[in-house]
């Protein structure tokens, strides 16, 4: 799929995939996540990667190349495209984001590529839907386990804002590279693309990782519950459910990076 | 040949005559732990059910021993289930003092864990581990890291494919396998969901269904607004409101799949019995049946093929027809 100028490729790139766009004519940012860590489909099958690699090499721009699960039918696929990645963007790629205990495994014996602990190890329970659940404090119970997030070639890990308050009491000294997404935080997530399925026939919809029309760079879905105005809206952008969660403190450690998620900015731009 | 078992949910002691006898061959349980809750707060569960408090995990875990041996004395399996989304080491130091012993003693059939973390336990005090579906075995390599731990059984995630699974079995043939077959579907993730799954909210898919929706697009012709409003209908109102494998059975026997899973552990008793004695009449055709057609052919339905039977939005394996 083409875009006419940089701006919408990195708008639709960031809903697909959690790129880090941030309007460079207004605030400065230092690195672009490429890939995604939800869509095994776009992951493999999106168009963009060239055009985000040289904009990033042109710039002196370091990228992360975020790695979603695979299911099984798109696994070799899915390393294949891994690969010929990592050695498109050698000069640009620093560090590759994993989501499963597999791809850990295969990217750290791959060969000398840094490795992030990915959004989707940092398993504990978060939703919008419970004003008591998210204004408190909450920490992630991986952290815990120094020996995990510790491991040779892991050189970061990337949470998500699931309360108010972020306890990271746990990595106080920790040496590595924490990440933190913003400023939606993600809740849910399956193999089954509703979006996916829009153009599909009755009888083909709503199957596991199929392939799409990347319909899920056109349609947002908010869902609200107008009995309990307090509670968050929940967002379906592409396979994944957010929250909006924008403030959040830490205590015992603060960020190393935020990452931006331009939801909202893709909202505006489907509204016209 | 070795027979595919029927794993069915166990919230009453008193149903274990009554699913023994319908058919069932392997039971799960969970249980409450007032301790537990107390020390790390009212959301820390101790499964995925956790949030729904007696109303699915009904017993202590001390009241589990004498359930376990009504299990074992009629010659049936019994897992436990403590799969919650993540422990922290402080949880894990309390379930390894308090739990894991008991289920030594006890001598469960299997401990369904959810991680790496859990599973290492379990294998330290020789209890059989079984990888949830929340452990995310969505491919050869998750599986064959859970497998290196000494997991003996994967349960699949409910979004993959027939084809998919075969793939992985092939590959990783020394587990025993176990698939979702019947009631409560996901549409989401089981191992990636990580809301709550509480009365005050209910799931999120459910509420994702359910709940006001405003669906913002680009696309705006009469075609793209046909489609979308068509795919939006078929998934909320249809999609795995229930889930059933039923015609997939043939081809689990096919492949070595050792466990078809009925969940429900806060649904009526009378349902659960219906579901295993089809599941178990079905199992008897699917191996009697010299092919896949042969089975289609003269499986049983439930209700003489319900609307949702008919219009396969329920099926977690729709490839086997469609």
């Amino acid at each position: 799929m083409m875009y006419p100028d940089f701006r919408d490729l990195f708008d639709a790139a960031a809903f697909l995939a959690g790129i880090n766009i941030i309007d460079d004519r207004k605030l400065s940012f230092e690195r672009i996540y490429i890939g995604s860590s939800f869509c095994p489909v776009y992951f493999i099958f999106s168009d963009i990667y060239p055009k985000v690699l040289d904009y990033c090499s042109k710039r002196n721009l370091k990228i992360s190349l975020s790695v979603p699960v695979f299911n099984e039918a798109l696994l070799q696929q899915g390393k294949e495209k891994l690969g010929q990645l990592i050695e498109a963007g050698k000069d640009v790629i620093d560090e590759v984001i994993v989501n499963d205990i597999g791809m850990l495994r295969y990217v750290s014996e791959y060969g000398n590529v840094p490795v992030v602990l990915g959004r989707l190890f940092f398993k504990d329970p978060r939703d919008g839907r419970l004003p008591a659940f998210v204004e408190r404090t909450a920490g992630f119970s991986l952290l815990t386990f120094p020996d995990f997030i510790n491991q040779e070639k892991v050189i970061g890990i990337e949470l998500d804002p699931l309360a108010d308050v972020l306890d990271l009491r746990a990595i106080r000294d920790y040496r590595g590279v924490v990440t933190l997404n913003g400023p939606y935080c993600y809740m849910s997530v399956g193999m089954i693309c509703k979006f996916g399925s829009v153009h599909k026939t009755v009888d083909q919809k709503f199957r596991p990782s199929t392939g799409c029309r990347f319909e899920c760079q056109h349609i947002v879905e908010i869902h609200a519950d107008p009995h309990r105005p307090l509670n968050k809206k929940l967002i379906r952008a592409g396979r994944a459910v957010f929250f909006y969660q924008p403030k959040v403190e830490t205590i015992g450690r603060s960020v190393d990076r935020q990452l931006y998620f331009p939801l909202d900015e893709f909202t505006q731009r489907l509204k016209g | 040949m070795k027979t595919m078992n029927i794993l069915v949910p166990l919230n009453d002691r008193s149903c274990v005559s009554e699913f023994s006898n319908a058919g069932a061959d392997e039971f799960y349980i969970g249980f409450y732990d007032e301790n537990w809750s107390r020390r790390f707060g009212e959301f820390a569960d101790i499964n995925r059910m956790s949030g729904f408090g007696k109303l699915a995990n009904k017993y202590a875990l001390s009241e589990l021993k004498n359930i376990v041996s009504d299990v074992k004395n009629r010659g049936k399996k019994l897992y436990i289930t403590l799969n919650a989304n993540a422990y922290s080491r402080d949880a894990l130091t309390y379930m390894e003092e308090t739990y894991y012993p008991v289920f030594k003693s006890m001598n469960i059939d299997g401990l369904i864990v959810s991680d790496t973390v859990s599973a290492s336990l379990a294998v330290k005090y020789g209890i059989p581990v079984t990888v949830s579906t929340m452990g995310g075995a969505y491919n050869r390599d998750v599986v064959k890291e859970y497998i290196s731990i000494g997991a003996k059984r994967i349960i699949f995630p409910r979004d993959l494919s027939l084809t998919e699974i075969g793939s992985i079995m092939r590959t990783c043939p020394e587990v025993e396998y176990e698939v979702f077959h019947m009631r409560n579907g996901c549409v989401l993730s089981d191992s990636h969901c990580l809301g709550m799954h509480r009365p005050e909210c209910g799931a999120t898919c459910g509420y994702l269904r359910y709940k006001d929706e405003q669906v913002i697009t680009d696309l705006h012709s009469f075609a793209d607004d046909h489609d979308i409003e068509l795919n939006d209908y078929l998934y909320n109102m249809l999609f795995h409101n229930e889930a059933c494998a039923m015609c997939a059975v043939y081809r689990f026997a096919q492949l070595g799949i050792s466990s078809l899973k009925i969940v429900g552990r806060a649904d009526d008793t009378e349902g659960i019995i219906r579901d295993i004695s089809l599941t178990a009449e079905n199992i008897r055709i699917a191996y009697e049946s010299q092919s896949e057609d042969e089975y289609l052919r003269n499986m049983r339905f439930h209700d003489n093929v319900p609307q949702k039977c008919r219009l396969a939005f329920s099926c977690y394996y729709p490839e086997v027809r469609f």
